[in-house]
């Protein structure tokens, strides 16, 4: 088999095509009517739901902050508004990949459009890792000064814990990456679900695009 | 929509041109099912990106990206279904009116083979063997001219070895 016949079996089709395909043009009439939906827009209206939940969550601390406020205890509001803070950064970030979801030009160069696809799914790194740094202040809520300075079995079972979710959190900040993403504890940690095979296929991917971006 | 302009100029280009659509859908795509959802999100994308429409542009040149970018986004989120073509499945004639049962089988093996490489050596093969020069696969995808010659050599190679290795 030489490459003329490789070439000729790809134009033998070309006979039968106007023939058989029937294109389904129906969609011009939908669109005009706005009832056409797309399967890939499914994902930034998945987003968007999160999105709400996450709004939602972020108001109820933004409550319990305000309330905490006037209530006096400064552990209990320091520690909530730490964790509004981290969640409505999260929010941003996710709302910011909604934004550039909806505005993907399949128009523009097969490797720059691919490339932010990529680029977007991987940053779901990004907000898990953010989210994660609020993990120590879920300890730190019902702390009072009487605690911390008088309560002795306070002092040695709470501050320790609390200082161990600190530089655990702090280290999966900093550990958890797109390039330790084949690495069995990361795989473990993220339960290697659906969700996250896609986000190792898209750093993989990713890495094929760079590649075949580069001169051979 | 009013944002679109003259859709039904958009429908009759791609009616004339509707071959890029079924090659690449039959390229991407395992089963019927999923060629008809790619057919229409790719129609659907078309549509949607034609109001930014260059018309500087070579209408095939823009028509390609969008409709590899899709298929592209659509086969990496439908992934888990094994690729597999049979005969039956492709969108040609059925056989048995084809003269040539033969000439079928290589079509659906050429497309077999196609449908196992990865998803941009799909495209490169694709845009080889519509006979576009590397200028315009280079324009389509992205990539330099010397980087697609060497890829789609080596591509070319690989599909050869398999239709070498295998029996019709």
């Amino acid at each position: 088999m030489n490459e003329m016949n490789i070439a000729d079996i790809w134009k033998a089709q070309e006979s039968k095509l106007n023939r058989s395909l029937q294109l389904n043009l129906f969609l011009v009439k939908e669109l005009q009517q706005g009832k056409a939906k797309s399967k890939l827009d499914r994902l930034a209206n998945f987003k968007v739901f999160a999105v709400v939940l996450g709004i939602l969550w972020s108001a109820f601390l933004g409550l319990l902050t305000v309330g905490g406020f006037f209530s006096g205890n400064p552990f209990f509001y320091v520690s909530t508004g730490i964790i509004f803070l981290f969640n409505v950064a999260a929010l941003v970030v996710y709302i910011r990949e909604i934004a550039i979801l909806r505005s993907i030009d399949y128009a523009a160069p097969v490797i720059k459009t691919q490339e932010t696809l990529a680029r977007l799914k991987l940053s779901n790194f990004n907000i898990v890792r953010l989210l994660l740094l609020q993990i120590p202040f879920y300890s730190t809520f019902f702390w009072t000064t009487d605690l911390v300075l008088q309560d002795i079995t306070f002092q040695l079972v709470a501050l320790p814990v609390t200082f161990v979710l600190a530089l655990f959190s702090l280290w999966l900040y900093l550990n958890i990456r797109p390039e330790n993403m084949h690495k069995k504890w990361l795989k473990a940690f993220m339960n290697a679900g659906p969700e996250y095979r896609s986000l190792v296929e898209a750093g993989d991917f990713l890495t094929e695009l760079e590649a075949l971006k580069k001169e051979i | 929509m009013s944002a679109i302009k003259h859709p039904e100029a958009l429908a009759a280009l791609v009616e004339e041109h509707k071959g890029i659509l079924f090659k690449i859908c039959n390229s991407y795509c395992s089963n019927e099912a999923e060629r008809e959802d790619l057919a229409q999100e790719i129609t659907y994308q078309l549509l949607r990106s034609y109001e930014r429409y260059d018309e500087g542009y070579k209408f095939t040149t823009w028509m390609y990206r969008v409709a590899l970018n899709v298929a592209i986004s659509f086969y990496r989120k439908n992934k888990r279904n094994e690729p597999h073509v049979s005969l039956e499945a492709l969108s040609t004639e059925p056989a048995n009116d084809t003269p040539d049962a033969s000439l079928e089988e290589k079509i659906a093996a050429l497309y077999r083979f196609i449908g196992e490489l990865k998803e941009l050596d799909k495209a490169l093969m694709i845009l080889y063997l519509e006979e576009k020069p590397y200028s315009e696969i280079s324009e389509i995808l992205g990539i330099s001219e010397s980087n697609a010659g060497t890829r789609i050599g080596r591509i070319k190679e690989k599909l050869k070895q398999r239709f070498l290795n295998t029996q019709f």
